[in-house]
């Protein structure tokens, strides 16, 4: 018996030379949606939470940071988990739409304003808010290719990637 | 091995999206960065007052001119910046004593800005004619608005009262009883006494007009005013002919200044 095929997981996708689904790699991809989420719904949540004693007036809902953080972060861990596979492709256009979606939602109300004795300040950033699309609409189309690619030449993708 | 062209294609656009995320959180960290020194450097600044305003006075309007030193001791610069000021009194008239606008300016990272905000006040209006002879608490509204680095547009609204000084405050017109003179003629002084409130120099002619019952022009005389600031009490003589009855005349003037002509409430004789 080929060694590698004694490792193989029994719900991983089975192709010559290909890896599959390590416990390294579920490892890497819990750790990864942990940072995720640190990154994308904690950090954002913590600081609206503090600026808003100050009189900012926070642009969207503390509780949905936390919700929306919470489902990139899974996205993103199980799309690392799934890179080896034919679903990586799948689940990396899933994230991007995931993505393209909160972006668009927060780019309805861009404003952060801080009111303070008779001075009221208002900053937009739909500006940073239309640039930041670029990075999901970029993985969207990363993601389509890789589904593409994964269905017309299955495993070659993951044999390169990985050797 | 050759790598596929899907594979470079997925590579090239996996690439770009990390870059592009890369290139904006850095964008972002430096910007907040760039903006905690603006705010820093600002706050020594005017708390959005003037740092410097004199006032002009050109035909029917008095200027003034209002300049706002913005430092910007962030890297990014300031783009777009304009200010609008709108002054009002409810008591005197329901809508706007003066609008004005300054700008736009870009003041680059390091630097400082200067918005030069000219404001003017119709000396015509009614709100105008009060504000020549009464002092006024002005509110005062003003709006900045810029982009910060390219991506941030800002605004920033503020609202506090301004002074204003009237250029011929506690104005008082006053005609003398008429006497006569050995020549023939009859000698009425008229009293014009004010105090300028505002930082303008008021040079000027006074004419004043003795006028009989049936509107007839009996004598009038024309003296200046030059006044810096302060106190200002001018006395002139209007020589009348004794053809001319005495008996309910009113004296009329006009006050003069770089095209302004301000009417003076009629004085009769005494």
């Amino acid at each position: 018996m080929n060694p590698s095929q004694a490792n193989l997981a029994p719900h991983a996708a089975v192709h010559p030379g290909v890896p599959a689904i390590s416990t390294l790699r579920l490892v890497g991809g819990i750790l990864l949606a942990m940072g995720t989420f640190v990154l994308l719904g904690l950090v954002p949540y913590f600081v609206e939470v503090y600026v808003g004693r100050f009189g900012v007036s926070p642009p969207i809902a503390p509780p949905l940071l936390l919700s929306v953080g919470g489902l990139l972060a899974l996205l993103t861990g199980a799309s690392f988990v799934l890179k080896p596979t034919s679903a990586w492709g799948p689940s990396c256009v899933i994230l991007s739409v995931a993505g393209i979606a909160y972006l668009l939602y927060l780019v309805q109300s861009p404003v952060y304003s801080i009111t303070f004795s008779h001075v009221a300040i208002t900053i937009t950033y739909s500006t940073l808010l239309w640039l930041l699309l670029l990075v999901p609409v970029l993985g969207l189309a990363a993601g389509l290719v890789a589904t593409i690619e994964d269905w017309r030449h299955p495993g070659e993708r993951a044999r390169i990637m990985f050797h | 091995m050759s790598r596929p062209p899907l594979y470079r294609l997925r590579q090239l656009f996996s690439l770009a999206s990390a870059l592009s995320l890369v290139a904006l959180v850095l964008a972002v960290v430096t910007a907040g960065v760039s903006a905690g020194e603006f705010v820093v450097g600002a706050q020594s600044a005017s708390n959005f007052r003037a740092q410097s305003t004199s006032y002009s006075l050109v035909a029917n309007e008095v200027i003034a001119h209002a300049n706002y030193s913005i430092p910007n001791a962030g890297f990014y610069s300031i783009g777009g910046l304009t200010m609008m000021a709108v002054i009002s009194n409810s008591s005197i008239q329901p809508g706007p004593v003066a609008v004005a606008h300054a700008g736009p300016v870009t003041i680059p990272g390091g630097s400082h800005g200067t918005l030069a905000l000219v404001v003017p006040f119709n000396l015509s209006s009614p709100a105008g004619t009060f504000l020549l002879t009464h002092d006024a608490q002005l509110a005062t509204a003003l709006w900045v608005n810029g982009t910060y680095a390219v991506l941030f547009p800002v605004s920033i609204a503020t609202t506090y009262e301004a002074t204003w000084g009237a250029p011929f405050a506690r104005l008082a017109f006053s005609a003398g009883a008429p006497a006569s003179q050995s020549n023939g003629t009859v000698q009425v002084a008229v009293t014009l006494s004010f105090e300028n409130h505002a930082s303008i120099t008021l040079a000027g002619v006074v004419r004043a007009t003795v006028v009989d019952p049936h509107g007839d022009h009996c004598g009038s005389a024309v003296f200046p005013i030059l006044n810096n600031g302060g106190p200002e009490t001018v006395t002139a003589e209007v020589w009348i002919p004794t053809t001319c009855p005495t008996s309910g005349d009113t004296v009329v003037a006009t006050v003069e200044l770089n095209g302004l002509a301000l009417p003076l409430p009629p004085e009769p004789l005494p």
